[in-house]
C-alpha cells in the first residue's frame, strides 16, 4: 500500500509541480453566493477553519466513498429530511477530504447545482491528481476578478534550490568560436617557455 | 392444403412482427454517482448545453427530480451511489402505466441529433451506457420507485435499492411534466 501511495506523490509532484517550482493549478470552482449561499458560507467557514483553498481531484470512487463516510459520520442529526443534505469541506472527490472535513448543513438544491458545476466547469478537465482552486465569489463580484486577486496572492517565484557558488555547465566560459585562438595562444606560450628553459643546443 | 400453406405464411409474418417488438433496444445500468444525480445526454458536444445554466438544476427541476438543457436530461436519484435501472427505446408512449409500483414518475424531453444517447455520472462524467438511436427528439420519462428504501440520501449504503426505469419515444414534445410527485413522509 506505502508503494501505491509512493507512486500517487510522485504521480501529483510530476503532474503539479512545474520546472520553477510553482504549483501547477489546473483548474478554479468558483462557489457563487448567488447561487449556493450556504455552501458559500461553509466554503468560507472552511478556510477560516484552517482548510486548504487548493485540492486535488482523485478519480477514484471507491476513496471518495469512503472519505465522505468519514467525513459524516455521526452527523446525520444536522440534517432535516428532504430539506437539507450534508456539504464536507475539503470534497470527498479529493484527496484531502476525508475525517478531518468541515461538515455543515445546506439545502439539497444547492447540493445539486454544486455537482452539475463541479463536473462541468473542473472535473471535466482534470485528471486525477490535479490541482483545483475553490474560489467564493461575493454577490455582486465577477469570478475572474476573484481568480486574478486568489493568483496575486500566490507566490510568483520559487527559490532558486541549486548550492551557492556551484558553477553554472549550462554555458561554456569562452565562447566556442574563440576556442582555436585560445588553444593556439596556449601552444604558443607553451612552445616559448620550452624554448626558453631548454634552448636547442 | 392450399389453407395450410396461407397458414404458415401468415404464422411467419406474425411471428416476425413480434420478434420486431421483441428488438426493441432494453438495457440494464449499474453504476456509482454522487450528488444524487445523473444524466442522459446526446454524444456530441455541440447538440449540448450547459449543466450550470441557470435553467438546468431550478426549483422546478429539483422538485420534479429532472433537469432539461438542449441535449441533457439530469435524472434526480434518492440514493448518493449505487444506482440502478433500466432504460427502453419505446415505438410510442407507454400509456398503460402502473402508477402504484412507482414512487414518482416524470417525463420531459430530449434532442438527440447525432443518435448517440449516452449516460453519464456526476461528476466525473464517467460514460456509463451508449445507446445507438434515431437521430431526433425524444420524449423521456422516469419511473423512479423504491425510494423509501434510501435512509440516508448522503451516503451510499447496501440497503439502498431505488430504481430507475427510463422510456424514451419520438416526440415533439420538451415540457416537463410530474405524472407523480414523491414525498417524504
Amino acid at each position: 500500500m506505502t508503494g501505491v501511495y509512493a507512486q500517487m506523490l510522485f504521480q501529483f509532484l510530476k503532474n503539479n509541480i512545474s520546472a520553477t517550482g510553482i504549483l501547477n493549478i489546473k483548474g478554479f470552482h468558483f462557489v457563487m453566493e448567488s447561487r449556493t449561499p450556504s455552501i458559500y458560507k461553509h466554503t468560507l467557514n472552511s478556510f477560516l477553519q484552517g482548510q486548504p483553498e487548493i485540492l486535488h481531484y482523485d478519480s477514484d470512487l471507491t476513496r471518495r466513498s469512503e472519505r465522505r463516510k468519514e467525513a459524516l459520520q455521526g452527523k446525520d442529526a444536522m440534517r432535516t429530511k428532504g430539506v437539507t443534505s450534508l456539504d464536507e469541506y475539503p470534497f470527498a472527490s479529493t484527496f484531502e477530504g476525508g475525517k478531518d472535513a468541515n461538515v455543515a448543513a445546506v439545502p439539497i438544491i444547492e447540493q445539486s447545482y454544486q455537482g452539475a458545476d463541479l463536473r462541468w466547469n473542473v472535473y471535466a478537465h482534470l485528471k486525477s491528481g490535479d490541482a483545483f482552486m475553490v474560489l467564493p465569489v461575493p454577490e455582486g463580484k465577477e469570478p475572474e476578478t476573484v481568480k486574478q486577486e486568489a493568483l496575486s496572492r500566490l507566490p510568483q517565484s520559487a527559490p532558486i534550490l541549486s548550492p551557492a557558488g556551484s558553477p553554472n555547465f549550462s554555458r561554456p566560459a569562452v565562447p566556442y568560436n574563440l576556442w582555436p585562438a585560445v588553444l593556439g595562444a596556449g601552444v604558443a606560450i607553451g612552445v616559448g617557455m620550452y624554448m626558453r628553459y631548454f634552448p636547442i643546443p | 392444403m392450399k389453407k395450410l400453406i396461407v397458414l404458415a405464411i401468415l404464422s411467419m409474418f406474425i411471428s416476425c412482427s413480434i420478434n420486431k417488438k421483441k428488438a426493441m433496444k432494453k438495457q440494464y445500468f449499474k453504476f456509482q454517482t454522487e450528488y444524487r444525480q445523473f444524466y442522459l445526454e446526446d454524444g456530441k458536444a455541440e447538440n449540448k448545453g450547459n449543466t450550470t445554466s441557470q435553467n438546468f438544476w431550478t426549483e422546478e427541476a429539483f422538485n420534479s427530480r429532472m433537469a432539461l438543457e438542449k441535449g441533457i436530461v439530469g435524472v434526480g436519484t434518492e440514493s448518493y451511489g449505487n444506482i440502478k435501472g433500466e432504460i427502453e427505446i419505446l415505438d410510442k408512449s407507454n400509456d398503460n402505466i402502473d402508477y402504484n409500483k412507482y414512487d414518482h414518475i416524470v417525463e420531459g424531453g430530449i434532442n438527440i441529433p447525432s443518435g448517440e444517447l449516452q449516460i453519464l455520472n456526476c461528476p466525473d462524467s464517467n460514460l456509463e451506457l451508449t445507446l445507438k438511436v434515431n437521430p431526433g427528439k425524444y420524449r423521456v420519462r422516469i419511473y423512479s420507485s423504491n425510494l423509501e428504501s434510501v435512509k440516508d440520501y448522503d451516503l451510499p449504503n447496501d440497503t439502498d435499492n431505488d430504481y430507475y426505469r427510463i422510456e424514451l419515444w419520438k416526440s415533439d414534445d420538451m415540457e416537463r411534466k410530474i405524472l407523480k410527485q414523491f414525498n417524504y413522509k
